[in-house]
Parts: C-alpha cells; sequence; structure tokens
C-alpha cells in the first residue's frame, strides 16, 4: 500500500477513535454510579464501541505496513482533538501548560515520523 | 483524585499495552507476500494462528476500553487522558527491544519519544487537585 493510502488509514483511525472518546466521556457524564454494568444500557456506548471497532480495522492495516515504535505515536495525535473538543464541547478548562505539552508531543510524534518514513 | 480512579486507569493502561504489542505480533504471523497490496488476500487468508493471537489482543483491547469507561467517572477527560500517554514511550521501548517484532530504534524516534514524554508530563501534571 502506499504512504497515501496509509496516511488516510492513520487520519480515519484517529478521527474514530477520538470521536469514541468523547462519547464514552458523555456516557460517564451521566452515569449514576449505581453499577459497574450500567454503561451496557446506553446505546451511545454501542455506537462509540462501533466507531472504535471501524478505527481499529484502519489500524490494523496501517500496523501491518509499519513497526509498531512508528505506528502507535502517532495515535497521540488524539491530544489535540481531544483537547481541542474537551474544552469546546465539555467546557473544560485547559490551561497553558497542557497546550505547551500538546505542543511537545506534536513536535516528537514529526520527529518519529520523519525519522523511519 | 480517588485511589480507585488511578487503579482503573493503571488496569486499563496495562491492557492497552498488552493489546497493542500481541496485535503487532499477530500482524507479523501474516506471510509478508500477502500484504503488497492484495486486500482479496489481506482479508481471506487470515491464518489461525493469527486470528487466535489477534483475538487475544482485540479481548485486551475490549477490556481495556472498560476500564477506561469505568475511570472517566470521577475525571474529566482532559486531564484522564494524558494519563494513557505513558503508554507511548513503553510501546516504544518493548518494540525495538523484543527481538520478535524485529524493530530498532533510531535517533529521530528516542527524540520523538523523549518530546512526546515530556510533552505528556505537562499535559498529566497539575498543581492543584481537581
Amino acid at each position: 500500500m502506499s504512504d497515501t493510502v496509509n496516511t488516510i488509514l492513520v487520519i480515519f483511525s484517529i478521527i474514530c477513535t477520538s470521536t469514541s472518546q468523547l462519547l464514552q466521556k458523555r456516557i460517564a457524564n451521566q452515569l449514576t454510579h449505581k453499577s459497574n454494568f450500567e454503561i451496557l444500557k446506553f446505546y451511545s456506548f454501542w455506537i462509540s464501541l462501533c466507531l472504535l471497532g471501524l478505527g481499529f480495522m484502519s489500524w490494523l492495516a496501517l500496523l501491518s505496513q509499519w513497526p509498531l515504535s512508528v505506528a502507535h505515536p502517532t495515535l497521540s495525535a488524539n491530544y489535540i482533538l481531544i483537547v481541542i473538543f474537551a474544552k469546546l464541547y465539555f467546557k473544560e478548562t485547559i490551561s497553558t501548560q497542557r497546550y505547551i505539552g500538546i505542543f511537545f508531543i506534536l513536535i516528537g510524534i514529526i520527529f518519529i515520523i520523519t525519522g523511519n518514513i | 483524585m480517588k485511589p480507585g480512579n488511578l487503579i482503573f486507569i493503571i488496569i486499563s493502561l496495562s491492557l492497552g499495552i498488552a493489546a497493542q504489542i500481541i496485535i503487532k505480533y499477530s500482524l507479523l504471523q501474516i506471510p509478508p507476500d500477502l500484504l503488497d497490496g492484495e486486500w482479496v488476500n489481506f482479508v481471506n487468508k487470515f491464518s489461525v494462528t493469527v486470528i487466535f493471537t489477534l483475538s487475544i489482543g482485540v479481548i485486551f483491547y475490549f477490556f481495556s476500553m472498560i476500564t477506561w469507561i469505568l475511570s472517566l467517572r470521577n475525571m474529566p477527560l482532559s486531564k484522564a487522558y494524558p494519563i494513557l500517554g505513558v503508554s507511548y514511550p513503553i510501546i516504544y521501548i518493548i518494540a525495538v527491544l523484543w527481538s520478535p517484532l524485529n524493530e530498532s530504534a533510531n535517533p529521530n524516534g528516542i527524540t520523538g519519544i523523549i518530546l512526546v514524554s515530556i510533552g505528556v508530563i505537562f499535559v498529566t501534571w497539575e498543581r492543584k487537585s481537581l
């Protein structure tokens, strides 16, 4: 498979995974703490599971092409999406320190990819 | 932070790391000639070994997600999520040291992992508890 296909696989995988994570947080906010199995009653739990499945399939395809030590760090691109949505949708406060951390993470990913591809 | 939430996250982290290693290992059991652009072959010719090891990885992955959701009950997403970032240096180290994966470290990769780790510390560390 070409680098273009692999790049699409990475982006698709990251979008599916982060969307799934955000749905899971929404579910967690609605839990009443009565039972650990309560989550199974939420239809959005099963949607998040499907998204995770899609992300996972594209992840498998990518992982069959790239070394784990290169492919896995690219998943940390999730951070930028998650933190932006945590701020915009869940109204969580994001400190400057966290933005700096995210900057470091992204530079790190670029280093890892450019060192191997 | 309640200790209970931290335990769920640590369990989730361990399961997630194991899952990635097992899954990569299972994909290496596919003969290389099947991966040369033939999607039909890629899907149809998964051997029993591949499916078995892959299934174990998927089971780990699933329980990693369950414990993750349980840990999110009392933590904000922007605090809980970065903790999983510890998996990046750990998986990198295992990947390059465990010979069956046949991967090697390089200066850019190590620099990248250090930057990611520093980033994770910055993102995770909180002066006042939430």
